[in-house]
């Protein structure tokens, strides 16, 4: 049931505004995979579901599901789920009636609609909670309900626009498992709005950059926060290292050391690498790109503790366990492996 | 709304028993006007000085009946049906319209919907009755139609209110859920906003139910309903107890309807935490 879904260069402003939501964006994601889309707040990410979803038309662009242009075709035709922020259950309706929506809206038997309700609310692991109703819920078991209404139309892709970000963390992660076990299950198409990092590492495969409505950068989890595209995107992804520095003949040069840049044209280039991978010793690290400097200050992040470093006119970002002895004022060797470091022009 | 029990409005001591004691001198204050009402209408005869009727009975029935007061319930039920639908209709159109849709001049619109309450019914009638008249407009039509205009600023303000709370991402999840317009009409606009479209139709009913001026002028006297039939009554000697009981008869159906109304809006809102109106 589930689909590819190809846009290509999709262009959307609003009248009210002069910059577009949607500028030229082109993204595919093959059948029976999750892509996230990662963006600050206002980025088109929610139009960019809505114009896929039929809600609103694209100045420009395409979409097309399952090798089909989905333009003329009106939103309650198109076979795309939406889960959103709140989760929109009918007040008039039950439960188990809200999941039997889109089949009595096809015209199935109100018995048969039911009967398949259970399944899903089965699958979002609610079974029983059917003859509730919609307010007797908590804002978790909200949104599985919602998610099992939009599986239950059985869409060829489904759109999720910031689905767990009013949920508290706890259940964020319940709500993880749950998706993952929804995929495992019916497998749908899935395009995930987030402004989560961890999230969209944690669910998708495959993470899409979008700002200004602009892509940014689109690839696998890894090539997200490893092999940014770009030093803005290597910024989103929370990438607090950039080492400025200059290619030549295929070798970027900077305060850190020589690394090898393949690929890039010669001209001015940004050493990017993340504060998790840093090391912080007491002496120098030979094999590694590296610098020495000294300790500016230190804060806790979580279980662990940043540090932050500066050498002449760099500042490094590290994390360390929190039970590391260094406090500001100490010299440290501040080194990354080649493999973790990553060039990007400009 | 209907008050949530939380520990914060929850009265207790000394203003729980006033709050009661408010509420019987309110229940009192409302019924007392119905009691001599109801000893009129059952009384054959009450002379002067006595305090209670002084010979009981249901003559007053049959006076009554003889006054046509059953035709003239029936047409005063049909005239309030009539317009309480044209009304509910038109106010809940004007209402999404100036809610939710791009109304050229939305103000001076929503001004102008509220404008038969300014102005004054005897005013406005009589230069619409003329305009009726030789437009050839039966009475009856004529009347449903004064009286729907004079309902529609209680019901596009009750619909507007409706539509200010009410939430349209409910529609675009029915349409992405595969429902076509007129489902989503059916399955959801309606089902949400079922409670104000009640009351507007109640209010709009009273309007109609109660009307005297406009019936009579613009009906030109062949529109007889209740209120015309109680007036005329009341306007002779002697049918004292008559009037009294087509009064009571007059006051029943809108009671009625509005613990109908009450009730069913009471159900939705223990369903419907999201929809108020």
């Amino acid at each position: 049931m589930s689909a590819d879904l190809v846009l290509s260069g999709l262009t959307k402003t609003f009248a009210a505004s002069t910059a577009p939501a949607l500028d030229d964006l082109s993204l595919t994601v093959a059948a029976g995979t999750c892509t996230a889309v990662l963006g600050p707040s206002g980025s088109g990410k929610s139009t960019l579901l809505r114009v896929i979803a039929g809600l609103e038309s694209p100045d420009r662009g395409t979409v097309a599901i399952a090798g089909r242009d989905v333009a003329a075709v009106a939103a309650e035709q198109r076979g795309v789920g939406m889960v959103f922020q709140r989760s929109l259950l009918f007040p008039h309706l039950s439960v188990l009636d809200n999941v039997a929506f889109s089949d009595r809206v096809s015209g199935m038997p109100r018995a048969r609609a039911r009967e398949r309700a259970e399944r899903y609310l089965d699958t979002v692991r609610l079974a029983g909670y059917g003859r509730r109703r919609v307010g007797e819920l908590s804002g978790g078991q909200e949104q599985r309900v919602a998610i099992a209404r939009a599986l239950a139309a059985e869409p060829a892709v489904l759109l999720l626009d910031e689905p767990f970000s009013a949920l508290d963390s706890a259940l964020r992660a319940d709500m993880h498992d749950l998706l993952e076990a929804v995929r495992a299950d019916v497998a749908p198409t899935i395009l995930l709005v987030t402004h989560d990092r961890d999230e969209a590492a944690r669910v998708a495969d495959r993470i899409a950059l979008v700002e200004h409505g602009r892509l940014l950068h689109e690839g696998t989890v890894v090539e997200a926060y490893r092999r940014p595209g770009s030093l803005r995107a290597a910024e989103l992804m929370g990438t607090r290292n950039a080492v400025p520095g200059e290619v030549r003949g295929g070798i970027h040069r900077s305060a850190l050391g020589e690394v090898a840049a393949t690929g890039l044209a010669d001209g001015p280039a940004t050493l990017v690498f993340r504060q998790e991978d840093v090391r912080v010793d007491d002496r120098p690290d030979a094999a590694s790109l590296g610098v020495v400097g000294t300790v500016e200050a230190r804060r806790p992040v979580g279980a662990r503790s940043e540090v932050i470093v500066r050498a002449g006119a760099l500042t490094l970002h590290a994390e360390v366990p929190s039970v590391s002895g260094l406090r500001p004022g100490d010299e440290v060797s501040v080194s990354i492996a080649a493999e973790l470091a990553h060039v990007v022009a400009g | 709304m209907t008050a949530v029990d939380s520990p914060l409005t929850r009265s207790r001591g000394a203003g729980k028993a006033l709050r009661r004691l408010l509420a019987v001198a309110l229940a009192v204050w409302f019924a007392l006007p119905l009691l001599p009402l109801v000893l009129w209408s059952f009384a054959d005869r009450w002379s002067f000085p006595s305090v209670l009727p002084t010979a009981l009975g249901i003559r007053s029935i049959d006076q009554a009946i003889a006054f046509g007061v059953v035709p003239a319930l029936g047409r005063s039920l049909v005239l309030g049906v009539v317009v309480a639908i044209a009304a509910t209709l038109l106010g809940a159109l004007a209402a999404r319209a100036l809610t939710f849709g791009a109304v050229p001049g939305a103000r001076f619109v929503s001004v102008l919907l509220l404008a038969p309450i300014a102005l004054p019914p005897f005013a406005a009638v009589l230069g619409v009755n003329v305009v009726l008249l030789r437009a050839h407009v039966p009475s009856l039509v004529g009347v449903a139609m004064v009286l729907t205009v004079m309902a529609l600023p209680y019901t596009a303000f009750v619909m507007r209110t409706a539509y200010g709370a009410y939430d349209r991402s409910y529609e675009e999840e029915a349409r992405l859920l595969g429902a076509g317009r007129l489902q989503v009409l059916r399955r959801v606009q309606l089902p949400l906003i079922a409670p104000a479209l009640a009351r507007a139709a109640f209010l709009a009913f009273l309007v109609a139910w109660s009307d005297y001026i406009v019936t009579l002028i613009v009906g030109g006297g062949e529109v007889v309903t209740l209120p015309l039939v109680v007036a005329s009554a009341a306007a002779g000697l002697g049918n004292d107890a008559a009037v009294a009981l087509m009064s009571l008869s007059a006051v029943a159906p809108p009671v009625l309807l509005l613990v109908g109304v009450l009730a069913f809006g009471r159900r939705r809102t223990r369903s419907s935490k999201e929809v108020s109106a």
